[in-house]
């Protein structure tokens, strides 16, 4: 989900209360937070922390420890490049050049205009059509450069 | 009172005849099915349709497998067999339109095959098409063949008899003696005998007990776990109400990777029309016993795929292995006997309920039996998700069915197994795949991912591949995986560019071995076999980097030459 433009829909508070009382919540709750602002920032690591009644280093430990979790923001799309071994075969390192070169950024950057993300995700199930990316969770497969930029022009023609 | 089955059946089979009565158009609509460019080829048909003032059923359907020729459409019209065009585009769609709906030419020339029966208009049916000729579809039964959002399409072609079966002809220990007759071993890979844990579950003094089902199918290049939740959500279902019953336990957690979201959405779906109809939550089906299943998603650690690693992700902590005993089966999710069982395993459940532990134990070889579902990527030419009798040789798969090395390209090594696996010569393609002969050479079959390399790949660039995985997802628990996978991902980037010594290959050796025998858990103790097995199968290929600081498949860029 890309993140709201207009701000997050969902507050903090109302996050963790839809799992009040619910054993193991603790990741159900980041993801969401993730998924409504885009990153756990320290602060809400607290935030969370206190509500649960659990200590801040063991919300940020949690957090830090899985790759869907971000502790840094990240930009309104959000580029999942495939790293498994079925793309590398197909040279998704040339793939990873065409889209630095294109966004001026490096793997695990945002662009200054906070459009576009970059990451490395270790598989994305999409093996058949490698070498593969998702943008915003919209899976793109078979990639070439000039099918990258056009991908690319349309997001940032406001696509999302 | 037990509810009638025959008639549930019977209304989900009037209501499916009823959307044959209109001209029908599937279109591939799995993760992989987008990703190759589903939804325009969606819209194209929308339009034209529309355009063309035809009524016609359009219906998103799962992955069949043939992720080479996506986006898949199929096509079938009143009274007429359903037949398949493959790697159509938005121009073909219209095309198709134009030709087969308004007119009447299903156009055998772009059609792959008639799907389920025989030859038509000369089209040759799906099954003899090189892709599908062999394959004994049992996990992958309804895959693209049914609407995964549609309940009654499961239903209609036998699904949930066998959990009706179960609840109202047999015992739990009598389903649980089914399972260990079949011979069914575990699917993610380590390939336990399943009756053998759904009984050791069931002796097991605590309650509540839980049943988890795995759905993170992490291994990189083996990706049938998510066509399965994209494709046929129903069937794991029922397969784990099944398995729930046997070992008596009534709360169940599903595990998916959230960066399978599609995957997310149709499995939630499944389970809310699974429990409106009966099939999940109270007095299943109007007998005693209840079982609740839920969503719990994985936020992205392959190490969390691990037994014990899990649990800890569900009960809200840091997924690192713990070590065993005590197993999960004892003690496992919140210190209860827990049972883990991947979405392939439980799907070949019902199958096994309905046709007897006997028919399936004549399926596959001695050791291992049933069927694999194997996910044949990388340099072949025919590239998707296909399932065999275990035994069927590697050359089997990769020549026949995948159609062999690209035009004006050779073979060089099949990589088995996932990042944990090994690297496979030309001289071994003759090993049956299957639980256990791919070890004695230095492999696995795991959960069944099979990565072809041809000539322009490098084996040594190959093991960095995996290590560096293995280095990003190593839980940093123990010393062993974490220190070990590092320094061994150092010395192959050391000798890709060029600066590789005398006496690398033996310390890469004799650190593989000893975490082995020394890490935690199965990630770390078979972290270093890329490394050791194409040490074992390519040892010239390190040679010619260290000593000549060459490249033979001329893949690495040698700051040296």
């Amino acid at each position: 989900m890309a993140r709201q433009v207009d701000g997050p829909t969902l507050t903090l508070a109302e996050i963790i209360s839809r799992y009040q009382g619910q054993k193991g919540a603790l990741i159900p709750i980041l993801l969401d937070v993730e998924e409504a602002y885009g990153y756990i920032s320290a602060d809400m690591a607290e935030q969370i922390a206190w509500t649960m009644r659990t200590s801040p280093a063991h919300v940020y430990a949690v957090a830090s420890f899985y790759t869907r979790l971000r502790t840094q923001p990240r930009g309104t799309n959000l580029i999942r490049l495939c790293s498994g071994i079925a793309c590398e075969v197909e040279d998704v390192t040339q793939i990873q050049r065409v889209i630095e070169e294109e966004l001026g950024i490096s793997v695990g950057e945002t662009t200054p205009d906070d459009l576009f993300t970059l990451e490395m995700v270790p598989c994305i199930g999409v093996c058949g059509q490698s070498p593969a990316m998702e943008i915003n969770d919209v899976p793109y497969g078979n990639l070439t450069p000039d099918k990258v930029r056009q991908i690319l022009a349309r997001y940032r023609q406001g696509e999302t | 009172m037990p509810v009638d089955y025959q008639a549930i059946r019977e209304q989900a089979v009037a209501r499916v005849r009823e959307k044959e009565q209109e001209i029908r158009i599937f279109v591939g609509f799995g993760t992989c099915g987008i990703a190759a460019g589903a939804r325009p080829v969606l819209a194209a048909l929308q339009d034209n349709l529309r355009q063309a003032g035809v009524s016609a059923r359009l219906q998103t359907v799962g992955c069949n497998g043939m992720c080479y020729q996506e986006p898949l459409v199929d096509i079938a019209k009143p009274g007429r067999p359903r037949i398949s065009y493959g790697q159509v585009t938005p121009q073909l769609a219209a095309q198709l339109v134009d030709d087969y709906i308004l007119g009447d030419n299903p156009r055998p020339d772009l059609a792959l095959g008639v799907v389920g029966g025989d030859g038509y208009a000369g089209i040759p049916p799906l099954s003899e098409h090189p892709f599908f000729r062999g394959q004994v579809r049992l996990v992958m039964r309804n895959c693209g063949l049914i609407d995964p959002g549609d309940i009654d399409e499961y239903i209609a072609r036998g699904g949930y008899a066998s959990l009706h079966k179960a609840l109202f002809e047999m015992t739990p220990p009598e389903v649980i003696a089914e399972v260990r007759k079949s011979g069914l071993r575990g699917r993610g890979g380590a390939g336990y005998p399943t009756g053998l844990k759904w009984e050791g579950c069931r002796g097991a003094h605590g309650s509540p007990k839980y049943l988890l089902i795995n759905g993170e199918g992490g291994d990189p290049g083996a990706y049938m776990d998510r066509a399965l939740m994209d494709s046929d959500p129903q069937a794991i279902i029922e397969g784990a109400v099944i398995a729930a019953y046997a070992i008596g336990c009534e709360q169940g957690y599903f595990f998916i990777r959230a960066e399978y979201p599609l995957a997310i959405e149709r499995v939630q779906r499944a389970l809310q029309q699974a429990e409106e109809r009966g099939f999940l939550g109270d007095n299943i089906l109007g007998s005693d016993f209840s079982f609740h299943l839920e969503i719990k998603r994985g936020p992205g650690a392959y190490v969390t795929g691990e037994s014990t690693a899990v649990q800890f992700v569900i009960e809200g902590r840091q997924g690192t292995p713990r070590w065993r005993p005590p197993h999960s089966i004892i003690s496992g999710l919140w210190a209860k006997p827990t049972t883990l069982n991947n979405v392939k395993t439980l799907v070949n459940v019902p199958l096994i309920i309905e046709r007897g532990g006997e028919w399936y134990a004549t399926i596959g070889t001695e050791k291992s039996r049933g069927t694999k579902v194997f996910a044949l990527v990388g340099h072949v030419q025919r590239r998707g998700l296909v399932e065999f009798p275990l035994g069927i040789t590697l050359r089997q798969l990769i020549n026949d069915v995948g159609g062999g090395p690209l035009p004006g390209r050779s073979f060089k090594a099949v990589q088995t197994g996932g990042p944990l696996g090994g690297c496979l010569p030309a001289a071994m393609l003759d090993l049956p795949v299957d639980f256990d002969s791919l070890k004695g050479v230095g492999s696995m079959m795991g959960s069944g991912g099979i990565v072809v390399l041809d000539d322009k790949s490098c084996m040594v660039k190959t093991a960095r591949h995996f290590l560096n995985f293995s280095v990003d997802e190593s839980c940093g628990r123990c010393s062993a995986c974490r220190i070990g996978s590092r320094r061994l991902s150092e010395i192959l980037t050391r000798i890709t560019q060029g600066r590789g010594q005398p006496g690398d290959i033996e310390a890469m050796e004799t650190l593989g071995k000893l975490m082995g025998k020394v890490a935690l858990c199965g990630l770390g103790r078979a972290a270093a076999t890329p490394v050791l097995s194409t040490l074992r199968h390519f040892r010239d290929e390190y040679e010619a980097h260290i000593h000549e600081k060459r490249c033979p498949a001329g893949a690495c860029e040698m700051s040296i030459s």
